[in-house]
């Protein structure tokens, strides 16, 4: 009988040692949701921004605009959010996912959110897109950004072709259909044709820049030549508002917040177990190689032959 | 045998005449709810732990791991250990076996109270007894299991630790020598740049 009382003690201690975990459980995430009411949100913009859902899985979440979009209407719809701060760690990208990205920070903006930039190592190109649609800037004096311009990158293998022996014909249903083949030169009809879609673009994110930065458009378009600038330069030219680190965004965000004391910090985005035991994945060779590719993309295509896609349009 | 409390009572306090009964009786059943009783219970206190330091995307694939892997050495060390046993002039049976080890997780219920404990202490103290609580509980299974192990086949301690340790063992037997294989290949391979 006493062996029975023994078992029933230690289970009814298990019991009550059970109901206090969950209560301090559900405590503790209390205490967050009071502190939570000043809550900072951190949405990260790593690597080549490409539209799409990239590559989810159960041990990660990478790339793809619809991922960093799920992020921004989290922070939206999360009443606890003041204010959020993008992380750019990116040489840039395809103009509509840019674009698309940029646009809902501005509804974001429009709902009463605080939104801040702070530039990693590279900001440039999509990555200076996306930050000209905050409030507020911070770079690294060292940061890379600008590029503020459009290219569409063309390869003519016209000659490779003739040595391989590979002749391409075509049945196409208009003049226009194959524009940017590799196999043959462009023609000039064709070169103004991509050539005003490229201003066209160019123009779409010099008005993005100068609505921005609230600068005249004259003025962006002679810093927008494509030319890459360090955090320190932009600081100058009026591109970013202040150097400083996250921590400085964070603050800074605080402060357009109105946030008082420490704000409680809530980074968006699945933190995979894998990221959790390997660190991050886009280190900062990883970056420059990007930019350095996406560089090198225009004069060396080293891909298929091209078809005018809109992903194919870089915002250079 | 008497009720599953004294069944309970002896695992824990009397482990050696315990052991001897449960490998005796073979009650599947009981040992089947006592296992998923000390495998649920600790995941429990897991699923809050892990709450609380922030590492909630982890816990479904902590948890999922866990009950795939408990699961996994309770019915591969069984069927193994009973092989082994056998080898080494063992006289019990596997299912004896079997439902012995499902008693000897019994311990790991009491992780939770300890971690309770530890969570009202001081920070500076709280990881420090969280660790003693976990070696605690595992050194405490691991006894169990020896002793299920030597009472199933009437072995004494030594013997069963060797059985216990053999698989552990081979492991690294079979991994030593595919190395040396390994190696001797690496070595004699031309070198293709």
């Amino acid at each position: 009988m006493y062996k029975k009382s023994v078992i029933i003690v230690i289970g009814i201690v298990i019991v009550l040692s059970l109901i206090g975990l969950a209560f301090h459980g559900l405590g503790a995430k209390n205490k967050g949701k009071v502190s939570q009411s000043n809550t900072i949100g951190i949405i990260y913009v790593d690597g080549v921004i490409i539209g799409g859902r990239g590559q989810s899985s159960v041990l990660m979440e990478q790339g793809g605009t619809d991922q960093i979009i799920k992020q921004i209407h989290q922070a939206r719809d999360d009443e606890s959010v003041k204010a959020v701060v993008l992380r750019v760690n990116s040489p840039g990208g395809s103009a509509a996912a840019s674009q698309e990205v940029g646009e809902e920070l501005k509804k974001l903006r429009a709902q009463g959110k605080v939104v801040v930039t702070s530039m990693g190592d590279v900001a440039a190109s999509g990555g200076y897109w996306l930050a000209a649609c905050t409030d507020k800037i911070y770079a690294n004096p060292t940061t890379l950004t600008g590029s503020i311009g459009v290219y569409m990158p063309y390869a003519n293998w016209e000659e490779l072709y003739k040595k391989v022996g590979i002749y391409q014909e075509k049945i196409k249903s208009g003049p226009y259909k194959d524009i940017l083949s590799p196999e043959r030169q462009m023609t000039d009809a064709e070169r103004e044709i991509i050539q005003v879609m490229v201003d066209d673009i160019y123009n779409q994110f010099v008005d993005v820049v100068a609505q921005g930065r609230k600068m005249d458009k004259e003025q962006v378009k002679k810093l927008a030549d494509g030319r890459i600038y360090t955090g320190n330069q932009a600081k100058q030219l009026g591109l970013v508002d202040e150097l400083g680190n996250m921590y400085d965004a964070i603050d800074g965000a605080s402060q357009l917040a109105g946030i008082e004391g420490k704000p409680t910090i809530k980074e968006f985005g699945k933190t995979s177990p894998w990221n959790m035991l390997f660190g991050p994945s886009e280190k900062i060779s990883t970056l420059l190689e990007q930019f350095l590719f996406q560089k090198a993309g225009n004069q060396l295509n080293l891909g298929v032959p091209l078809e005018a896609a809109p992903e194919k349009w870089q915002v250079k | 045998m008497g009720n599953v409390f004294d069944v309970l009572y002896d695992v824990l306090f009397q482990p050696k005449i315990a052991m001897q009964m449960i490998a005796d009786k073979k009650n599947i059943l009981q040992a089947v709810i006592v296992f998923f009783l000390s495998l649920v219970i600790p995941l429990w206190a897991l699923y809050f732990g892990m709450q609380d330091v922030g590492m909630s995307a982890m816990i479904p694939f902590v948890i999922g791991f866990k009950i795939v892997s408990s699961m996994f050495m309770w019915f591969m060390g069984a069927a193994v250990w009973h092989l082994i046993a056998e080898f080494f002039g063992g006289r019990g049976t596997g299912l004896g076996l079997f439902t012995t080890l499902g008693f000897a997780q019994f311990p790991q219920v009491f992780i939770v109270p300890l971690w309770v404990i530890a969570a009202l202490l001081p920070a500076s103290l709280k990881s420090i007894m969280m660790a003693v609580a976990a070696l605690t509980i595992f050194g405490w299974s691991f006894f169990l299991t020896i002793t299920a192990i030597k009472e199933v086949y009437e072995f004494s301690t030594a013997k069963a630790m060797l059985v216990m340790i053999t698989p552990v063992l081979a492991i690294l037997v079979v991994c030593a020598i595919a190395f040396t294989f390994i190696g001797s290949a690496v070595t004699q391979m031309p070198m293709w740049l």
